[in-house]
């Protein structure tokens, strides 16, 4: 038991420290963006490597993130039916929408990884200037997934552990 | 038949609390291996949906928007706001109204602009005796014009995944925008003169002065944003990456702003951003499953089959966006309908620009019925209210909303004249 809440701890701080990097990442691609308007209209000299470096860090945030927003319980869906927290029956429905995040997430690492392989050992870049290899784009896939994978396992665990998942941190919906 | 078990499959996924950018994917992965097609796919999808500089918008304006909310700008505007029209009849409810309206020009989303303004205004509109359900109710539909008024996360999203220009888009939510937020302040003045609250003292010249030089840069921030965009001199991702660095600029120089506060702000945007993207995300496998399956072809040539009037189609379309958005969450419905509903569109000669607003305008209505409407959570939470109130109060609002989706179809020059005539 007490191996199964050292992992769930494990994987809480691993999602809280990837989001945190997921949302200094988007940080940072606004000051690339400003940068890139800055250097066009007032030095005349517009950036090769903002538009593509802004979309690397993207897709990195986006998927780094999704372990993190979970461990906040902050994934939308639709709350009509099992509305009762703590009931067995809401119990059982949330470690089965789990076991469906897992399975998605198990597929997605399975084919990312044959992906980013190939492109590994193929040493393909993207065809832009800056010629980034892919290894380092494609990872993001798996990575993220792979988190996201544990990091149910995790919330399951804390499902039936009568660990209450932490609140939504903040509801700024679109 | 099969179009049938895959969207009951859907909706048995969504009911058992299934994550929605999760159900999509999940089921997209299922539909792909029964028929045998390479599951590499997937990944490249959601590489593919991630991989883009447009979809930048989305992170850019919400760390605008909530730098600018962090940094009190809510107050500042209402303040400034109600030192012009506090006076006129029913003047807090106008005053909320036109804060709604300024905010949305630099937010994306509704529930920040409900949340920003409402947190002011509430507390503001009881003291003064206007009755719970009528407070609570405008400003869940007020802040639903900060998905119209441009800029528009729902806009960026229709454009990205229909390939519309989001500028045109932008262009297009204008003017419905404006006449949905004048509707709502002639409600907000006819309804205080049947025995609400009585108007506040009006304010004199200095105070108007110092109230609206702490809202001018604010306003400035917007003008600058939607000019850049609508000059062609930046995107809409770049003006908002730029919008984001001035907001923070105009906060720290005003000193509202410091480094917790910076901190909950970006952290903030990047769960707001996740939940949004991991949707976009799985909506991509599942829209291209479904493709396989011909699903939208079925359901166009059905729909074509049967209704041959652009009218009848659109009222069809109208009918169901209205029951979908009871149950659906705002983006979940953009991004499992629009898909399926787009290769109509050409068919029945209907501009997809109109379609996107019209869209949209149905989501707003979408965000302030019940049972799943997230404006009136939001307001719910703001102003510690029971559901109830909030939603008794939303209901003719959302009925002026019903309204004008009718209206736009028989005035659709409301939609296209300003992007087609100012380019």
């Amino acid at each position: 038991m007490s191996s199964l809440l050292g992992f769930v701890r494990l994987m809480d701080g691993i999602s809280e420290i990837a989001g945190k990097i997921a949302a200094w990442m988007f940080f940072a691609v606004g000051i690339f963006v400003f940068f890139e308007v800055f250097m066009r209209y007032v030095m005349n000299a517009p950036t090769i490597w903002v538009d593509e470096v802004s979309r690397i860090f993207q897709v990195w945030a986006a998927f780094l993130s999704i372990s993190y927003v979970l461990k906040h319980r902050a994934h939308i869906l639709i709350d009509i039916a099992f509305r009762r927290p703590g009931s067995p029956s809401r119990k059982v429905v949330d470690t089965f929408a789990m076991c469906v995040i897992v399975f998605f997430c198990v597929v997605v690492v399975k084919y990312g990884l044959d992906m980013w392989w190939k492109s590994t050992i193929l040493g393909h870049t993207t065809d832009s200037f800056l010629a980034v290899p892919k290894t380092f784009i494609q990872s993001a896939i798996w990575v993220g997934f792979g988190l996201m994978a544990l990091q149910s396992i995790a919330e399951i665990i804390k499902i039936w552990a009568g660990l209450e998942p932490v609140e939504a941190a903040g509801m700024m919906g679109h | 038949m099969e179009t049938f078990l895959i969207i009951g499959s859907l909706i048995a996924l969504l009911m058992l609390r299934v994550p929605v950018g999760f159900a999509m994917g999940a089921l997209g992965t299922v539909l792909l291996a029964m028929k045998g097609l390479p599951l590499v796919a997937i990944p490249q999808r959601l590489f593919g949906s991630m991989d883009s500089f447009e979809l930048l918008a989305v992170p850019m304006f919400l760390l605008m928007s909530n730098v600018l909310l962090k940094g009190g700008v809510g107050r500042d505007l209402f303040s400034a706001v109600q030192a012009w029209v506090g006076h006129w009849p029913g003047g807090l409810g106008v005053a909320t109204i036109m804060s709604c309206t300024l905010f949305s020009a630099i937010s994306g989303s509704s529930v920040a602009t409900a949340a920003t303004i409402g947190t002011v205004a509430i507390p503001e509109m009881k003291k003064r005796g206007y009755d719970e359900p009528f407070t609570l109710g405008q400003l869940a539909a007020g802040g639903t014009l900060g998905i119209l008024i441009p800029p528009s996360i729902p806009l960026i999203i229709y454009g990205v995944i229909t390939e519309t220009s989001i500028p045109t888009l932008f262009k297009a939510g204008i003017g419905p925008g404006l006449l949905l937020a004048t509707i709502f302040i002639i409600y907000a003045m006819v309804y205080s003169r049947m025995g609400a609250a009585a108007p506040i003292a009006k304010a004199d010249w200095s105070e108007r002065a110092h109230a609206t030089f702490y809202a001018l840069p604010t306003v400035i921030l917007a003008v600058a944003i939607i000019g850049s965009i609508y000059a062609g001199i930046a995107t809409p991702s770049e003006s908002a990456g730029v919008g984001f660095v001035l907001a923070m600029i105009i906060t720290f120089a005003m000193g509202r702003m410091d480094w917790a506060k910076l901190k909950k702000a970006v952290e903030d945007s990047l769960i707001t951003t996740a939940m949004i993207f991991i949707i976009i995300a799985g909506a991509k496998v599942f829209s291209y499953a479904i493709t396989l399956y011909l699903i939208p072809q079925t359901i166009s040539a059905f729909l074509l089959a049967n209704i041959s009037n652009p009218s009848l189609f659109i009222l069809a379309v109208g009918c169901v966006l209205l029951i979908v958005g009871f149950f659906l969450e705002s983006l979940s419905m953009m991004l499992i309908m629009v898909p399926v509903l787009f290769p109509a569109l050409e068919a029945m000669n209907i501009d997809p620009v109109w379609f996107g607003i019209f869209f949209v305008v149905l989501i707003e209505t979408a965000l302030i019925t019940p049972p799943v409407g997230l404006n009136l959570f939001i307001i719910q939470a703001v102003g510690k209210a029971r559901l109830e109130s909030v939603v008794k109060g939303a209901m003719p609002f959302a009925l002026m909303m019903l309204g004008t989706a009718v209206l736009l179809w028989f005035w659709k020059d409301l939609v296209l004249y300003i992007p087609y005539h100012f380019r």
